[in-house]
């Protein structure tokens, strides 16, 4: 069925009779003015035949109006609007980056070119003497290839964790905005808080030294955020399983941050340790670390506030 | 700038702010435009695909295409070739060129080709499913329910018995909402044949429904006389 046969339809309907044409003006007229509340130029007993025709229209809309009345349309509604904004603004959010990228690589090449004339003597002598420091450097038992490789991976560790930090944060601002809005919120939006939450944590607690500090404060402030909203929100219907599974996530979340953070032997001022009390007591050594944050204003008027309280924190 | 007026929901005004603001990538314009928009695509798609699992996908990925191009969507002047009495001021001298093609129109379209290509792909995997489990949770008596499940299915079947220019027509003036001007412009046909195909479609719709009612046994004899 293409356009060009949609087009011939047309050509062999509008075939007609000044008479028929005139009818079909005037039941034009008649649903124009029904759709307008204006009063209708027409008389049933007059005119029989407009009257069932306009019968008939109606019948047609309140059929297929009656269509998007009902729950399941609802909760399809649901479901569909969280899903397409949320793929929406990925897609916004992946088009953007591509076009930073290109921005960077088109404003860095030209500069190269231009530059390259002066560049090329200094870069040639630039080799000249990585290739004699790494000639000498041969017989070490460490190369200093080795710490760059460590560089690059934990860079990229770092680039990935931000990544995960953003979609979280997204997330609880989409949350945000449903449970203002009152609005159930759907499955596929509570899946995305629970699986970052779990790999951001998972990161945590299998390679600390991976995760900044800013990182698990960043992602203690969301989750602790999510968690007081995921206590509020209405999931939508089928949606309770993937409602508990993010509570559960984000609660485990907050704890494997606050461990992190108690752990550490200098505790930032944000006191971001505050809910590793209240979840789970800890049953690792390192969860008794937790009360130290909260004897840091305590030990604050010190001359040394960072380190006080973390010999504070270590000893008991 | 004189839109045409929109049938449902948004005022032309209103409209035109929420596609600009969505296209800049404000996620509240756009869930506004779906607000507005998708039962009367919903609708759209049921009638043409006849159930309910085909038209909510094809619903969702129309939006994901719409509003995903809406970079794309541009308020270009509206151009008639045979402009009736009923479109005020669409005649006058320079108005013609102040007019703009309306979003849900360009939606329209969108979702007529999508559509089509939806009857493409299923065609070659076999003939689409019956309209028989649209309605499964109205929520009404039982007895109303029952009734208007019969309804609504003969709508919907009847519906999909026209011609295809009339059953564009009848689904966008009647799923969609849509004015005579504004179905005119999605379709690319001017108001007259549009206001034709109407009648026509409607005339049709009227005599098969009138058929189906005076089965024997259905109980429903003289219903809708």
């Amino acid at each position: 069925m293409s356009d060009e046969r949609f087009m011939g339809d047309e050509l062999a309907e509008t075939a007609l009779t000044p008479a028929e044409r005139l009818e079909a003006m005037r039941l034009a007229d008649v649903l124009d003015a029904l759709d307008t509340g204006a009063p209708t130029p027409m008389s049933a007993t007059e005119d029989p035949e407009l009257a069932s025709l306009v019968q008939t229209a109606g019948l047609l809309r309140d059929g297929m109006a009656a269509s998007t009345e009902t729950t399941s349309f609802q909760s399809y509604r649901a479901r569909s609007r969280a899903y397409i904004l949320h793929t929406l603004e990925e897609q916004h959010r992946a088009a953007e980056a591509a076009r930073h990228a290109a921005q960077r690589r088109d404003g860095l090449v030209p500069f190269v070119r231009r530059r390259w004339a002066v560049l090329a003597p200094v870069a040639a002598a630039a080799a000249v003497a990585a290739f004699t420091l790494a000639t000498t450097d041969v017989g070490a038992p460490t190369g200093g290839s080795s710490d760059g490789g460590a560089a690059v991976a934990s860079n990229r560790t770092a680039a990935s964790t931000d990544a995960e930090l953003d979609r979280i944060r997204q997330a609880v601002e989409l949350l945000n905005m449903r449970a203002q809005r009152g609005e159930p919120v759907d499955a596929s939006l509570l899946r995305t808080i629970t699986e970052t939450s779990s790999a951001v944590a998972n990161k945590i607690e299998a390679a600390p030294q991976l995760v900044s500090r800013e990182h698990v404060a960043t992602y203690q402030r969301a989750l602790t955020q999510s968690t007081t909203v995921l206590t509020t929100v209405q999931p939508a219907a089928g949606s309770e399983d993937a409602l508990a599974a993010a509570q559960r996530a984000t609660q485990d979340g907050v704890v494997a941050a606050a461990r992190y953070l108690g752990t550490d032997a200098t505790p930032s001022a944000t006191a971001t340790a505050k809910p590793s009390a209240t979840p789970k007591p800890a049953t690792t050594p390192t969860a008794t670390a937790a009360p130290s944050a909260t004897a840091t204003p305590t030990a604050a008027p010190s001359a040394t506030p960072t380190a006080t309280p973390g010999e504070g924190a270590v000893r008991p | 700038m004189t839109d045409i007026p929109s049938s449902d929901g948004l005022s032309p005004s209103l409209e035109r702010s929420l596609v600009d603001r969505a296209r800049g990538g404000d996620q509240e314009a756009m869930g506004l435009l779906y607000d507005a928009y998708l039962p009367r695509l919903y609708r759209y798609c049921l009638s043409r695909v006849g159930n309910e699992t085909d038209a909510e996908d094809l619903a969702e990925e129309i939006f994901l295409k719409v509003l995903g191009a809406i970079d794309g969507f541009q308020w270009q002047p509206i151009e008639r070739a045979a402009p009736s009495a009923g479109a005020a001021g669409v005649g006058e001298a320079g108005e013609a060129q102040e007019q703009r093609i309306p979003f849900g129109a360009w939606l329209f379209r969108i979702a007529h080709n999508h559509v089509v290509s939806f009857h493409r792909r299923a065609a070659t995997r076999g003939p689409v499913s019956e309209l028989d489990e649209a309605i499964r949770d109205h929520q009404r008596g039982p007895e109303e329910l029952t009734e208007t499940k019969m309804t609504i299915e003969e709508v919907f079947v009847a519906v999909r018995e026209l011609p295809e220019a009339q059953r564009e027509v009848i689904l966008l003036r009647f799923a969609s909402g849509f004015s005579i001007a504004e179905t005119a412009e999605a379709l690319g046909k001017n108001e007259t044949n549009v206001k034709v195909l109407q009648h026509k479609g409607v005339q049709r719709l009227k005599r098969m429904l009138a058929a189906d009612a005076n089965i024997p046994g259905t109980g429903r004899g003289g219903a809708r006389q």
